[in-house]
């Protein structure tokens, strides 16, 4: 019993002994394994999370800004041409390319972006017809995340990180990367600008910085005015000169009479500051094309020509100035209404209204005010005759034009040779005075007379109650909606 | 003779006891292992304070655009700036600079939050980042080119 006992003490101790040798062995197996995983697998054991791939996210915000940065160009033999670098590119392909070297694009965009990427950067602007604009691009593998391959920085240093960002417009594909933000990442900005080699802004000399206006105040199409995000004006115009001119100074000129007047017999002429008249400023590349265009058609030599006719629509030469004005980078379907001037308009009093005459008919819904008693009156609606709905700014005999008169010393005789009006005409669709006005000190005829030889014109008071009606051309006390009442382009 | 058996069990059961000791502890370390092998593996504490930086940096570099890419230069004013972020855990300080003009503006956080970013690495300094934007600057009505550098500070939770 007692031996039994002794035995059974050392089989307890025996087993105690190899439950601690065996719980020794599992232990250092476990940790073993343990050390094993740190040293070869350290990822199974512990999540490193890569914040910094979390942020690889793509900020195009820098690649849109540089396109809505204004371009200055001189081209030989031609003033100043400015217009943003979208447009620019946009246009590049169809005419620019023989006048501008692709060096001098290249000069343009580096001297925006030196100043904030020094030369950590490239650029690459594709053309659809395979061809491109490059600098410092180099194509990455394709296998990885492009965004992550590394490109040499000027000076030697380890290579960085670019940042892609891609930008796919209509008539181009932009691609931009830069890596000085890869160094932020890790330095302060004065060592990733002396890294990069930053021009500060006063080294540059701004004054001699041929972009965006930096050395004079603009007198054209400014970035924001033209890009696709602009604001929409209520009333936008582009005026074109066509025919000969003596200079774009003189197209400017006459273009400002033209618009001078269209605005002061609009409510909006109180509120003349607030309305935007910009000269375009791109008379290299459209003039002679313009004018090529306009001779085409049956008489360049008077803009008496119906909206209809300019509204760019039908007729083949409209057709080419349409494109032409794609090209540059206008947009004519924006505009409410594009028009053609000629030199000597403005001396014109038939031509200086022919703009606010033909813009009426478009946006106000006047119509001609034609003779139209012996018809039925319902074609040229302006006359009141049974069973037709009068324009809403016909003749009227209370407004001192009476188409039914034909006598020479009736004062409200309006039409035909009782009116002075040769040919002695008389019916639907012919010339009249129009109604009486009385403006600014000055007895005159309605703007919209048929008259093709009307002086004095003015909106008589019925076109007049009308307009003021008319939300969109009034002064608003607001602070901003006048400022988007109307812009005026001039193209050169 | 029963007595001095009883004795001798009570030492045997004594022993028996202390043996239980080193037994538990090493069955304990090899659980321990597991648990914090596998807690290693599921749980990890993450630090999104840098991801939180830069979308912080993102918000204010947008502040002020009057259009994307376009920032207003008469907009820029460090209130607004306070506004836009509406965060008390971050202060910001931007700096916008076209040609040879130059604005800034700071939130109130960043003024005193900044002279801790030296302890960036340290575990309750507040995160510090920078970053610059190429950006075109509507300057009274025309459109130029200028930078925008953008320093975030972030107070760790």
């Amino acid at each position: 019993m007692k031996s039994n006992m002794k035995s059974e003490k050392r089989g307890i101790m025996g087993s105690a002994f190899a439950t601690m040798l065996a719980i020794f062995f599992l232990a250092g197996i476990i940790f073993a394994f343990l050390v094993v995983t740190h040293i070869f697998f350290p990822f199974f054991l512990k999540k490193e999370f890569e914040t910094k791939s979390a942020l690889s996210f793509e900020d195009s915000s820098p690649a849109e800004s540089l396109l809505k940065t204004s371009l200055k160009l001189e081209v030989d033999h031609s003033p100043k041409t400015v217009m943003t670098f979208a447009e620019f590119f946009s246009i590049y392909k169809a005419k620019v390319e023989a006048d501008v070297p692709e060096e001098l694009i290249k000069d343009r965009v580096n001297e925006a972006l030196e100043r904030t990427y020094g030369e950590c950067y490239a650029f690459k602007v594709e053309f659809p017809d395979g061809s491109e604009i490059n600098y410092n691009w180099v194509e990455q593998p394709q296998s990885g995340n492009p965004s992550r391959q590394s490109i040499l920085t000027p000076t030697g240093s380890p290579p960085l990180t670019p940042r892609v960002s891609v930008i796919q417009h209509p008539k181009f594909k932009f691609s931009f990367k830069e890596s000085y933000n890869s160094c932020l990442e890790e330095k302060s900005f004065e060592e990733c600008n002396t890294m990069c080699n930053v021009k500060s802004f006063s080294d540059t000399g701004s004054n001699s910085q041929t972009l965006s206006g930096a050395s004079e105040p603009l007198q054209g199409r400014e970035g924001s005015t033209l890009s696709p995000a602009e604001k929409k004006y209520k009333i936008e115009l582009l005026l074109v000169p066509a025919g000969e001119w003596e200079s774009q100074d003189a197209a400017n000129k006459e273009g400002k009479k033209i618009v001078d007047f269209f605005i002061d017999n609009l409510p909006l002429k109180d509120c003349r500051s607030k309305v935007y008249s910009k000269i375009g400023n791109v008379n290299v590349f459209t003039k002679n094309d313009f004018s090529t265009a306009f001779q085409g058609n049956d008489d360049p030599s008077s803009s008496l020509f119906a909206f209809e006719e300019y509204n760019l629509g039908e007729l083949e030469w409209a057709g080419f100035v349409r494109k032409k004005l794609d090209a540059l980078g206008y947009e004519p379907d924006k505009f409410n209404l594009i028009f053609p001037i000629f030199q000597g308009d403005s001396e014109s009093p038939t031509s200086l209204d022919t703009l606010l005459h033909e813009f009426s008919h478009s946006s106000f819904g006047f119509g001609d005010q034609y003779c139209s008693y012996l018809s039925p009156g319902c074609n040229s609606l302006l006359f009141e005759s049974d069973g037709c709905d009068p324009s809403v700014n016909m003749l009227k005999k209370e407004l001192g034009c009476n188409p039914a008169s034909t006598n020479p010393n009736d004062p409200n005789v309006c039409c035909g040779i009782s009116a002075g009006i040769s040919p002695d005409l008389i019916g639907d669709g012919v010339c009249c005075l129009g109604n009486k006005v009385e403006d600014k000190g000055k007895t005159g005829r309605s703007i919209m007379s048929a008259n093709i030889n009307r002086e004095n014109t003015f909106f008589d008071p019925n076109e007049k109650k009308i307009l003021s009606s008319i939300n969109y051309l009034k002064c608003s006390t607001d602070d901003i909606a006048p400022e988007k009442s109307a812009i005026v382009l001039i193209a050169g | 003779m029963l007595n001095k058996n009883l004795l001798n069990d009570k030492k045997g059961d004594v022993a028996e006891g202390m043996l239980w000791i080193p037994r538990l502890l090493f069955l304990l370390l090899p659980l321990a292992l597991a648990v914090s092998f596998f807690i290693a593996i599921l749980v990890s504490a993450i630090d999104v304070t840098p991801i939180e930086a830069a979308i912080f940096s993102q918000r204010a570099g947008t502040c002020f655009y009057e259009d994307v890419g376009v920032i207003d230069f008469a907009k820029i004013d460090s209130k607004e700036l306070e506004k836009c972020l509406s965060s008390d855990a971050v202060g910001a300080k931007l700096n916008l600079t076209v040609l040879d003009a130059s604005i800034v503006a700071k939130t109130d956080e960043f003024d005193y939050l900044e002279p801790l970013c030296v302890f960036n690495e340290e575990k309750n300094a507040p995160y510090c980042s920078k970053s610059r934007k190429y950006v075109a600057v509507n300057l009274e009505g025309t459109v130029h080119p200028g930078t925008l550098d953008i320093e975030i500070l972030v107070k760790k939770r």
